[in-house]
């Protein structure tokens, strides 16, 4: 079942188109992940999503529903949540109290204080502490945890593993299979190919605001997803891709 | 002795300017709105205190059950039609709004009221004191409003500190975009933010009139010069900060006062640019609301 649908979605900053005519789709409980390189304009779809950047042209449908014209936190409430890139918590609340603003929709679901502890035992150990004073992995565990606590139905994660020590990105994935037996949607950001190509549904590659390629990881091999990533001839892999096709 | 007494009656008058500078602190904290009409709002409050107990025939005291809640809701009104909207266009446009609000404030009592001191009875308290000894006498009503101000501040502190809505105003302070992102309807709290604000500005407002025995339309034009001094002297975004402001400020005009009767505002204002210079953040400056 389709969770959600952005059509020739068109956004940028001022003048400055960062995304152009993107066309993606997300079931129930798949895991799509969004690669490219740095300005791709990854986070700018995930910020158009959420309802932080308004888009020049488009529509983003949600569960059947047309949600172009709602903003952030109407989304949010709809169980559309966003971790942020750079974590951003608040930086004078304790843990726990950022844990507790997540759950401000007030939505039913598996989420609460207890089930998040229980998926990240880390986040437990440092609920009174705060958050101000977290190193960059825990900070990045509690901006999961805070994102769950709203129970969503659709999880935008962007740059998971950015600036992470390897130990701390494992530690944080470990914990994706028990979110995703919830059945949530989920859009992924990263820069780790390796890691994104061995959680990811379908993937989806960025480069200069255009979606130029999307597909299973099984159908796709590393060069062509490098390829795209990189922007290394892209005019040679269209033409790969047309030979593909003719025979 | 005269100098001990000065700095008590500084002490009891910086309470004062505490009450006064909470509102002020709040919206900035949370909603980045610099109020240049705080002082006038504050005038606003106790010509209404003054309408309430002219026509009503209640006490002064009696009129902050009335006038208090009411300018909290003005205050939620002000923020949703007016600031709101402002906001979204930009630093500056806020700022515009309130200083329109600051002049049409002080020149439509002027219009209703004239400029004549409109008398705010504190009643039997005006002339009631604690004897120390010989030399130092302290006033009920000021050591009563330092007390209200104490009161003041720990209440707000603990609503912001144990409520969900206090928790999303921390939150706000922090980063209203991510606030947003969580769910909450930033309008809602930055709403319930100016309500607070509001309602501490009309108790200081009608405490203000009641210590100088009446009010007149321009009296916010210095009343927002202390209300500035305290919240920069004791640093922003510090509740306990803006009470440490406000006695340093009192202390600073009521020594100056010893001196000579004419120095106290120009000695206040020296140490507040004494504060700017040497410590810009205040004497308890944090970025966060606490």
């Amino acid at each position: 079942m389709t969770l959600f649908n952005a059509s020739k979605l068109t956004a940028g900053y001022g003048d400055l188109k960062a995304i152009s005519e993107i066309n993606l789709t997300v079931s129930q409980g798949e895991l799509l992940a969004l690669v490219g390189a740095n300005g791709a304009g990854k986070t700018t779809f995930l910020k158009t999503t959420a309802g932080s950047i308004s888009p020049m042209s488009g529509s983003i449908f949600y569960k059947g529903d047309d949600i172009i014209g709602l903003p952030d936190f109407k989304r949010t409430q709809l169980g559309i949540s966003l971790v942020p890139e750079g974590r951003r918590l608040f930086q004078s609340l304790s843990v726990e109290e950022n844990l507790l603003v997540g759950a401000a929709p007030n939505r039913k679901g598996p989420w609460n204080l207890k089930s998040v502890y229980d998926l990240l035992p880390l986040v437990a150990n440092l609920k009174g502490r705060n958050s101000a004073r977290l190193s960059g992995g825990e900070q990045q565990a509690v901006a999961i945890g805070r994102a769950l606590m709203s129970n969503p139905d659709l999880l935008l994660l962007d740059e998971v593993s950015l600036g992470l020590a390897p130990i701390v990105v494992d530690q944080i994935y470990s914990a994706l299979p028990d979110i995703r037996k919830q059945g949530l949607g989920i859009i992924l950001v990263e820069q780790d190919l390796k890691r994104t190509i061995g959680v990811a549904d379908r993937i989806a590659c960025f480069l200069e605001g255009h979606l130029i390629l999307e597909g299973k990881p099984a159908d796709l091999t590393h060069q062509q997803i490098t390829d795209a990533y990189f922007g290394h001839s892209i005019s040679s892999f269209s033409e790969n891709q047309e030979d593909m096709e003719a025979h | 002795m005269t100098w001990i007494n000065s700095i008590m009656q500084g002490v009891l008058l910086g309470g004062l300017f505490a009450m006064s500078a909470v509102g002020l602190s709040l919206a900035f904290g949370v909603l980045r709105v610099v109020n240049l009409a705080h002082g006038d709002l504050m005038t606003l409050a106790a010509y209404l205190s003054y309408i309430t107990m002219k026509y009503s025939g209640m006490s002064t005291w009696y009129s902050l059950l009335i006038v208090v809640p009411g300018m909290a809701i003005l205050g939620y009104i002000v923020q949703r039609v007016l600031l709101q909207k402002a906001l979204k266009m930009g630093e500056l446009a806020p700022l515009m709004v309130t200083f329109g609000i600051a002049i049409i404030i002080p020149n439509s009592l002027m219009q209703i009221f004239s400029s004549n001191v409109q008398q705010l009875p504190v009643g039997a308290l005006a002339t009631s004191s604690i004897q120390l000894n010989n030399q130092i006498s302290l006033g009920t009503f000021p050591i009563l409003t330092l007390l209200m101000s104490v009161v003041l501040i720990a209440a707000i502190q603990q609503y912001l500190a144990r409520t969900k809505m206090g928790r999303y105003m921390r939150a706000a302070a922090d980063d209203s975009e991510v606030l947003r992102l969580m769910g909450v309807d930033h309008r809602k709290v930055y709403g319930y933010a100016m309500g607070i604000a509001f309602a501490t500005l009309a108790l200081a407002g009608i405490l203000f009139g009641m210590r100088q025995g009446g009010v007149s339309p321009f009296d916010g034009q210095i009343t927002v010069l202390f209300a500035f001094e305290t919240v920069i002297i004791g640093g922003l975004g510090s509740l306990w900060g803006t009470l440490l402001g406000g006695i340093v400020l009192g202390v600073a005009q009521t020594i100056a006062g010893q001196i000579s009767p004419e120095i106290p505002l120009l000695v206040g204002n020296l140490v507040f640019l004494a504060v700017l210079a040497f410590r810009p953040n205040g004497l308890m400056g944090k970025q966060a609301l606490k």
